[in-house]
């Protein structure tokens, strides 16, 4: 086949993209260790033309129009980054092996060893009624003209394969292919196995919740009422769960993996899973879920645009859209309709991305309300919940049903309520892209997050058993700054748990009591205790120190919420005398019931670094008086001092008695200081950022990060041109795909000889800049860089900031709240 | 518990239906609508509760409840017909964000435990606490401890602790129950023991409070 076509090429450090101007007539992603050899073609004149084979012996020309210092650099650039690729080549014929393709073309009737549970236990719905064989067949034509697993070129006719429905067995790696988890697969090989291995025998919060669940995932396939399929899919989602401990795993994640298990290996469920809840789902599956509940916000964003009557009339009878439509997105509809549909509406989900959940979302509305007049007016109709639900429940159930039972022409009546739905899903909302979907989700994520987050500061505050007599306003106070100093102090803290270790703790009681304030520009820490700049140990701080362990009553060696509020509540409504005995107990340190000299001056140190920062001279005088008198009134006997002679040596001095009585209580105040607030919504945002310390707002810079260009997935081109700003774009014209049977081996050594020599400098640098830093993440998909995550965040909370000071104006989004 | 409604049960208006609109056979009687939900840990058996209750029947591996599923009832209490509007939440810890959307409007609440799980009363008390404080403050708050069926007693005896598995004694949730004004049963969907007496003493209330 012969075709020529404008287009951008695309070159990154792993792949070579192509995507026509038309954005549909061609698109293709090589991973460049598929590529067997590349040869420059000398047509003279204006154009500059390489010719790539690839290892399955698919010819592409590339015209690149442009200067020849660009196709120098360009040609430069290639033969570099297939050098780094090469050492992948070795791995490809053991993983084509493992795609049903290979077999397919090689022999259709050989069977093959990986695969789905559906190879084993039968696919669901009758073969014929499918018509499976034919499809196959059509397949077979697409993948011999056009390539096939790896080196696939999609062009239209591609799509219109997918939308009719795909064979059982090719289904599979249809799917990794179209979401770009089968890229993953192949530089991440044995990465499964070793996570299974790694995590062997281990338990987890994760794999006690999988176990819940696994009898009740897709009980009715008959793989999953035996040992070998509740198996397989057991092992699918712990792996998982081990690969993202963060998001472990979520009720909807059994269902949508016991699905596509059916047509997919463990190793491809695996990372399927993977693409889906680091880039088409983001979010939907973390512990917080707030990319489901954005996504739904989304959703009744399109329905308020394309269906106002309708959403006029939700509002009025005050039923909310999520109710019913959440479930579908979280199992990507695999609960809501019959699976065979379900299953249909996932080939165009792996195919075009996340739009698809909105399309059939807004079309089922649109069939179901006035606005088609095909299945009546009754979404308009309906006055509760209840009815709600009823309408859709019973169209879900009727799919299968004729859309057009009295339509005097025999071919419509033929036409499914399921055909209907998916002809005019793509037709009657074409016009929400990928772009518009990752658009919104960027404009609305982070009043979601402010929303999940004053939730569950509600909650935590809701779930305290003692608030210590604090006022509602105090504990909240007190809430926002625990989560503040665990924000900050993150990076430098060891736990990752909810609980605040001391550093933080230092931070934290720095923020509500003066005396506190650490002055961290003079301070470096070692084992835990702050240093000043010449690396003197602050002694003063370790009365900070000491009242950290006291207000840790579980001994952890971290505080929770409920620890602080607890200790602050006995220092501030505590009196006199407890407040002495609270000193005593902490200088106290072998719990003897005496000071000793030691812990006297320790004492006097505590006291001196409190008062640090007074500007009258009285401290001085009445600590030395205290040293004084302590040591008159202990026992002379054994050097040692009793609680009821410190009370007394406390109450004999006015200075002392004072800030035992009312000053040490006082010294603590829970107010946001106003220039905080003004100086940037920064903390609230903090604040708001915060669920179970900060896990959530690092969650959200690696997916944003995700989201970003940068992504490691070759996402194929349609799905990701949005975000071009620094990529090596260029117009190119691919030539010809000719599917060649030159067998003539050649490896990459040679082809890279036939590279021009001559390197000129300008107008490519980025190429350069793209190289270093953009597709690096290609060869570890997993393990994440963290200098760069953490680059991620801060360029978030400064976007973030920005956007604050407009919502705070505006309106406020009260979603569920 | 007050013994007052001991005598009254209820009974299905329609063959048992989920939605189903059914023959009323007094069609002067509106039906009381009662919006309800069910919350509690994941597994404890919610769903299989509002199975039982709605169709009658027990699935031993249903699937998990993803968001929250809906179900309608129609029963006669007394001269009544109440419906109950059934929302069936999702029992995962990080659903729970999504709970109030479904009991914002709700006038009952069933609150579900386990009771081989002493972890789960737990989570059941903080669902109580909850609501008692952001749903409606006219809610009425029911607490089933669920799987019964697993810790009878294999002879008839007094003493509980005979039982095998069992980590909720009755006494304790009971007392619980009272101090927080909570309607309490045990019960077992599986076998179908004390299901009815949920909805029933549920719909006592809610008509005395209609």
């Amino acid at each position: 086949m012969k075709e020529s076509l404008n287009g951008k090429l695309q070159l990154s450090e792993g792949y070579l993209a192509f995507v026509a101007d038309d954005a549909k007539s061609c698109n293709f992603v090589l991973p460049l260790y598929t590529v067997r050899r590349v040869e420059r073609i000398n047509s003279g004149t204006h154009n500059f033309a390489l010719s790539i084979l690839n290892w399955h012996q698919m010819k592409l020309i590339l015209q690149i129009n442009g200067h020849k210092v660009t196709f120098e650099k360009f040609c430069n650039t290639i033969r570099d980054n297939l050098k780094n690729q090469v050492r992948y080549m070795k791995n490809l014929r053991s993983f084509l092996s493992t795609c049903f393709s290979e077999a397919l073309l090689v022999d259709p009737k050989k069977d093959i060893s990986t695969g789905g549970l559906g190879l084993i236990f039968g696919f669901p719905g009758d073969v014929k009624k499918l018509r499976d064989r034919y499809k196959t067949k059509l397949w077979i034509e697409y993948l011999q003209t056009n390539g096939r697993n790896l080196t696939l070129v999609k062009v239209p006719y591609f799509s219109k394969l997918v939308r009719v429905g795909l064979p059982n067995k090719l289904r599979g790696e249809i799917w990794e292919l179209c979401s770009g988890a089968i890229f993953l697969r192949f530089v991440n090989d044995g990465m499964y196995e070793k996570l299974q291995k790694d995590n062997a025998g281990k338990v987890s919060l994760s794999t006690e919740e999988i176990e819940k669940d696994l009898n009740r995932s897709l009980p009715e396939y008959p793989a999953y009422q035996t040992k070998e399929g509740i198996n397989t899919l057991r092992r699918v989602l712990t792996a998982y769960s081990w690969k993202d401990p963060e998001l472990g795993y979520c009720q909807a994640m059994n269902i949508v993996a016991s699905a596509i298990l059916i047509y997919m290996s463990e190793e491809q469920a695996f990372w399927t899973l993977s693409v889906l809840c680091d880039r088409l789902i983001p979010g939907y599956y973390s512990t917080s879920m707030y990319g489901a509940i954005l996504d739904q916000i989304i959703f009744e964003h399109y329905v308020q645009n394309k269906m106002p009557l309708l959403y006029e009339h939700f509002q009025n009878v005050d039923v909310q859209l999520s109710v019913a439509c959440l479930p579908w997105f979280l199992s990507l509809y695999i609960n809501s309709m019959p699976l065979l549909f379900a299953f249909r509406v996932l080939d165009c989900f792996f195919m075009e991305g996340p739009r698809v959940l909105f399309q059939i979302g807004l079309e089922i509305f649109l069939i179901n309300s006035a606005i088609l007049k095909i299945n009546g007016d009754e979404l308009l109709t309906i006055t509760d919940d209840g009815q709600f639900i009823h309408v859709l429940k019973k169209y879900f159930s009727t799919l299968d049903q004729p859309a057009h039972p009295n339509n005097k022409n025999q071919k419509i009546r033929e036409i499914t309520k399921f055909n209907e739905l998916m002809m005019v899903a793509f037709k009657e909302f074409s016009n929400i892209t990928t772009e518009s979907v990752i658009e919104l989700r960027k404009t609305h994520q982070f009043k979601v997050i402010h929303n999940i987050e004053s939730f569950t500061k509600r909650g935590q505050i809701r779930n305290l058993k003692d608030t210590s007599k604090f006022s509602k306003n105090d504990i909240s106070i007190i809430y926002d700054k625990f989560y503040n100093a665990q924000f900050y102090g993150k990076q430098k803290s060891v736990r990752n748990d909810s609980r605040m270790d001391l550093n933080t703790f230092y931070r934290f009681l720095g923020s509500i009591s003066s005396w506190a304030k650490l002055d961290d520009e003079n301070l470096t820490k070692e084992n835990g205790s702050p240093r000043d700049n010449q690396g003197r140990r602050l002694v003063g701080y370790e009365f900070i120190h000491k009242l950290f362990i006291h207000f840790d009553q579980s001994q952890s060696g971290g505080l929770t919420l409920q620890d602080v509020i607890c200790g602050l509540g006995k220092i501030i409504f505590g009196d006199l005398m407890s407040r002495i005995e609270l000193f005593f107990n902490l200088h106290d340190s072998d719990l003897d019931g005496y000071l000793f000299k030691e812990e006297i001056l320790q004492m006097s140190e505590s006291f001196l670094f409190i008062f640090r920062n007074r500007n009258d001279d009285g401290h001085l005088g009445s600590v030395s008086n205290f040293i004084r008198n302590a040591f008159e009134y202990t026992d002379s006997h054994n050097l040692r001092m009793s609680l009821p002679s410190f009370r007394m040596v406390v109450l004999a001095d006015g200075y002392l008695e004072e800030f035992f009585d009312s000053g040490f209580a006082s010294s603590f105040q829970f107010i946001e200081p106003t220039e905080e607030r003004s100086k940037g919504l920064g903390r609230e945002i903090f604040n708001a950022l915060m669920s179970d310390g900060m896990r959530l707002a690092e969650k959200f810079g690696k997916r944003i990060n995700h989201a970003k260009p940068k992504s490691h997935i070759p996402s194929s081109p349609d799905q990701n041109n949005s975000s071009n700003s620094n990529r090596n774009d260029m117009t190119s014209h691919v030539q010809s795909l000719e599917s060649s049977n030159n067998n003539a081996e050649s490896n990459y050594n040679d082809s890279s000889s036939l590279m021009p020599r001559n390197n000129s400098q300008d107008s490519f640098i980025s190429v350069e800049s793209q190289k270093s830093s953009k597709m690096q993440r290609n060869e570890s998909p997993v393990s994440f860089g963290s200098d760069e995550e953490d680059d991620g965040l801060m360029q978030e909370v400064d976007r973030l900031l920005s956007e604050f000071s407009i919502d705070e104006n505006g309106k406020k989004l009260t979603f569920f709240l | 518990m007050s013994n007052t409604s001991r005598q009254s049960t209820l009974s299905s208006e329609s063959p048992a239906r989920a939605g189903g609109e059914g023959t009323n056979q007094q069609p002067n009687l509106k039906p009381v609508q009662v919006k309800l939900v069910l919350l509690g840990e994941a597994a404890v058996g919610k769903s299989s509760l509002v199975l039982r209750f709605v169709n009658n029947e027990f699935q031993e591996n249903k699937e998990p409840t993803i968001g929250a599923a809906f179900l309608t009832q129609k029963c006669r209490l007394e001269d009544k017909v109440i419906k109950f509007e059934i929302w069936d939440t999702a029992g995962q810890e990080r659903f729970h964000s999504l709970a109030p959307m479904y009991y914002r409007n709700a006038q009952a609440a069933v609150v579900v435990y386990d009771v081989t799980k002493a972890a789960s009363l737990d989570k059941a008390k903080s669902w109580v606490k909850e609501l008692q404080r952001q749903a409606n403050p006219n809610i009425v708050i029911a607490l089933a401890g669920n799987k019964i069926d697993l810790v009878q007693p294999i002879e008839e005896s007094e003493d509980e602790s005979t039982e095998s598995g069992r980590q909720v004694p009755t006494e304790e949730a009971k007392a619980y129950a009272n101090e927080f004004g909570l309607l309490f049963f045990e019960t077992s969907a599986k076998k179908g023991d004390g299901v009815r007496d949920v909805f029933t003493e549920i719909g006592m209330n809610d008509l005395i409070k209609i």
